[in-house]
């Protein structure tokens, strides 16, 4: 089940993010990372064999890197990072809706801080911080619904297979 | 003695798995890095399979590329007549330098990376249809950007509105007194206009003027539409000026484009 979450997020990013412009006519405030809020969701699933989801969380950032950004191993040190970030996390948080929310919201903002710095010491592009909040703000929105919905659908499952 | 031991074999390896991770970063997020042999036929693998994934959709768009062929098809018939002409002064004149002596090939776009920092956009054709890096990449509105990272079946187009440091276009101005050279050096996010920067404060500039590629540098030919001087600043000294260019292309709805392959 958490295989094909992931994986079904990892092909939402492509067709949402060539798709969303379309639809809505430039939402440009609408930046899915679908496949970074889906790897925190579920981590509960994982939770008693964390080597086998930070070999999987490497792999998805791994196939992110190959379909979306040609920066290879860039997506997947930096959501291998965030998943370790998740585990705390989690170890620290009882993970309801609400904190739920907290949880993708800080995920998203540490994955673009890192990314922000990444860019700023390799220089590669001019890095500011209105930049940086604006990505932040933009990404938020779609993302926090997205991980709640995937929240509520992990939720009702049969009962084995829930989250907690 | 052995937990001693154990802490230092796990601050080792830590140590080594943080100098392998910058290693691999540095390695890719280098501008200049090449795909490898391996990396192009990973690359064209996973675009098979978003080819495949993107398919269903891909058909939202039949009607508006309808549109733009009809579009084509119109301009062609209107300008035959004009072409004929510029083919015969070309000759007399030995420009190898105008649009018309570049072969092109139609492309769709598979994959839009969205992150702020990458604007780049991943086409269905690669140097199987005789593409190769920093050809040109236009649409009906004008330029979009260049191409980078060829793959046999894929290429990666780098926008100009891509805020990266090696990003630069040479752009001529038309101005009421000719025109006037300048660099097309970023992009405003937040006013949706591109920016040319440190412009001679002299030049009589117009709100309306039209910046089209200059040819200067080789990389982008001379006379591609960009768009028009929208805003116009004056440095704190009064020395130079920056502009902001509106274009009509929206640069988050591209779906189609047209790569310039060289001179045919």
């Amino acid at each position: 089940m958490a295989y094909a979450i992931v994986i079904i997020s990892l092909f939402l990013d492509g067709i949402l993010s060539n798709f969303i412009p379309y639809m809505l006519n430039d939402s440009s405030w609408l930046i899915p990372m679908f496949t970074l809020t889906s790897i925190g969701i579920v981590y509960p699933f994982f939770q008693k064999e964390p080597r086998k989801y930070y070999v999987f969380v490497f792999i998805i950032g791994f196939l992110y890197d190959l379909f979306y950004t040609n920066l290879l191993f860039t997506n997947a040190i930096l959501f291998l990072l965030s998943a370790f970030l998740i585990a705390f996390l989690h170890r620290k948080l009882r993970v309801q809706w609400f904190s739920n929310i907290l949880l993708i919201m800080l995920q998203l903002t540490t994955y673009q801080l890192l990314y922000a710095f990444l860019l700023f010491i390799f220089n590669v592009v001019p890095i500011t911080w209105e930049a940086i909040g604006y990505i932040i703000t933009h990404t938020l929105l779609i993302n926090v619904i997205y991980g709640e919905i995937l929240y509520f659908l992990c939720y009702f499952l049969p009962k084995k297979r829930r989250l907690n | 003695m052995y937990q001693k031991k154990r802490k230092k074999k796990k601050i080792i390896i830590t140590c080594i798995v943080i100098f392998v991770s910058f290693f691999l970063l540095f390695y890719s997020l280098s501008s200049t890095r090449k795909l490898s042999v391996v990396e192009s036929f990973l690359k064209d693998a996973a675009v098979s399979i978003q080819k495949i994934v993107m398919m269903p959709f891909t058909s939202l768009n039949a009607e508006k590329d309808e549109d733009a062929t009809e579009s084509y098809v119109i301009q062609k018939n209107i300008n035959v007549h004009l072409e004929e002409e510029i083919e015969q002064l070309r000759k007399a004149l030995d420009l190898n330098q105008t649009l018309t002596g570049y072969e092109v090939v139609n492309a769709t776009v598979i994959n839009r990376n969205r992150s702020y920092w990458y604007q780049t956009l991943t086409i269905d054709k690669g140097k199987k249809a005789g593409l190769a890096d920093n050809m040109v990449v236009i649409t009906k509105d004008g330029l979009i950007g260049k191409l980078q990272k060829v793959t046999n079946y894929s290429s990666e187009v780098k926008l100009i509105t891509a805020n990266d440091i090696n990003n630069k276009v040479s752009v001529s101005i038309a101005t009421t007194d000719g025109e006037t050279d300048a660099i097309l050096s970023g992009y405003n996010q937040e006013e949706g206009l591109v920016e040319i920067s440190s412009v001679d404060s002299q030049v009589p500039i117009q709100v309306g003027d039209v910046v089209t590629t200059s040819g200067l540098g080789g990389m982008f030919p001379r006379g591609i539409y960009i768009g028009t001087v929208e805003k116009i600043e004056s440095d704190k000294y009064g020395l130079s000026k920056t502009l902001g260019v509106k274009t009509t292309q929206n640069f988050n709805n591209i779906h189609y484009v047209t790569v310039l392959k060289g001179a045919s």
